[in-house]
């Protein structure tokens, strides 16, 4: 789509890597021939793309691959797996390093282990107020999302992986009354979500 | 269900020594671009496939084999980057490198590599990982939704994020 007389640097990357419909790849080439910026924005995007295919993963020595899967199977032996899956996850899901991170995850079905495919509601909330920042009610079944306030980076990890020692140092960090304070806010703000009923797909976050 | 995930999960070992084959070079390319870091990098994959062993039971096929694996594959490495709590560098630093002599001079191969390390260091980790999907393993954005834990949309945003930051770092360099 073009804004004042180019188009959007989202459609020229997309139009780079070949992402968009043939008709609006024409419409794009034409406008690339009598249009310098626009056209300027094209090679310089070629010119990193080039740069960037000559960003070489470094070799292990061959020793590393060779004995790669008796390491994995060695480390793998009972008696090294993560503790079992407590259930303190599964009612409501805090995350977070203080300062940083923050949201939450919570659904609203019972039962931890989710039938395959059963959508489940998701909600992105404020750690520290219980606000609601987003409503992913539909989403697979996934069970945890932070998003890290200084990135905006959304974060979701499946519930088989919930169950691993790395996401309770997360949640042993928060002290009881802040969990309790932080649930009681989820659920002041569920029921107003309820009332408003505000789905997204998710993909619109607020930035 | 792919065979290879129904096999695997249902405990066969040579299921298991296939995934590795067929998967652990891809994982350990993913471990080291997001987390930029050799030897981090190849510890990573290895816990990663112990990882994948330990569960290998609970991969259900509500998404490919191969966007499970790299969704354990960066939940573990974003992890690690919070204990790390080294994700991006200041522009500073990058500007630092940028301006900094090389060896061979301005072009040569040593500053491009300084140049390109600089630039995709300043991506937070996420970032990275998404670019790398897309543009090393030309993944599509609902795979790369499914394995980064995110949204399709959110997959697009974080890759033409990425993009265009490095366009500004690397698409203008020569350019005077
Ligand atoms: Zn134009």
């Amino acid at each position: 789509m073009k804004s004042e007389g180019h188009f959007e640097q989202h459609d020229l990357i997309d139009f780079v890597e070949g992402e968009v419909t043939p008709s609006l790849a024409d419409e794009i080439k034409t406008h690339l021939e009598t249009c310098e910026t626009c056209r300027a924005y094209v090679e310089s995007l070629w010119r990193t793309f080039a740069a960037l295919e000559g960003d070489e993963v470094p070799e292990p020595s061959p020793g590393y691959w060779d004995y790669f899967e008796q390491r994995v199977r060695e480390r793998a032996k009972p008696g090294r797996e993560p503790a079992p899956r407590r259930s303190l996850v599964f009612s409501w899901l805090p995350g977070v390093a203080a300062a940083v991170a923050l949201v939450i995850l919570f659904w609203s079905l019972p039962e931890p282990r989710l039938p395959e495919a059963d959508p489940v509601d998701l909600f992105l909330a404020d750690l520290s107020t219980g606000e609601i920042i987003e409503s992913l009610s539909g989403s697979p079944g996934i069970g945890l999302m932070l998003i890290e306030a200084d990135t905006n980076d959304i974060t979701r990890i499946d519930d088989y992986l919930a169950e691993t020692t790395d996401i309770y140092d997360l949640v042993d960090q928060l002290t009881e009354q802040e969990r309790e304070i932080f649930i009681s806010n989820l659920r002041d703000n569920m029921k107003e979500e309820d009332n408003t009923s505000g789905i997204t797909d998710g993909s619109a976050r607020k930035g | 269900m792919t065979d290879l995930g129904q096999r695997l999960a249902s405990g066969d070992e040579d299921a298991f020594t296939e995934v590795v084959k067929q998967y652990s070079r891809k994982v350990y390319a993913l471990c080291y671009r997001t987390l930029r870091d050799e030897e981090e990098a190849k510890d990573m994959a290895q816990e990663v496939f112990v990882r994948i062993y330990t569960k290998r039971g609970s991969f259900k096929g509500r998404s490919s084999l191969y966007t499970w694996i790299y969704r354990i594959a960066l939940n573990m490495c974003f992890t690690h980057l919070k204990k790390r709590r080294v994700g991006t560098v200041p522009l500073e630093d990058v500007e630092r490198t940028l301006s900094a002599p090389e060896a061979d001079g301005p072009g040569g191969r040593a500053e491009l590599e300084a140049r390109l390390a600089a630039a995709v260091k300043n991506l937070s980790p996420r970032q990275r990982a998404v670019f790398s999907m897309r543009f090393y393993d030309r993944m599509t954005y609902k795979e790369i939704a499914e394995a980064s834990g995110t949204t399709t949309g959110a997959a697009k945003a974080n890759h033409h994020f990425a993009v265009e930051h490095l366009r500004k770092i690397l698409g203008e360099g020569d350019k005077k």
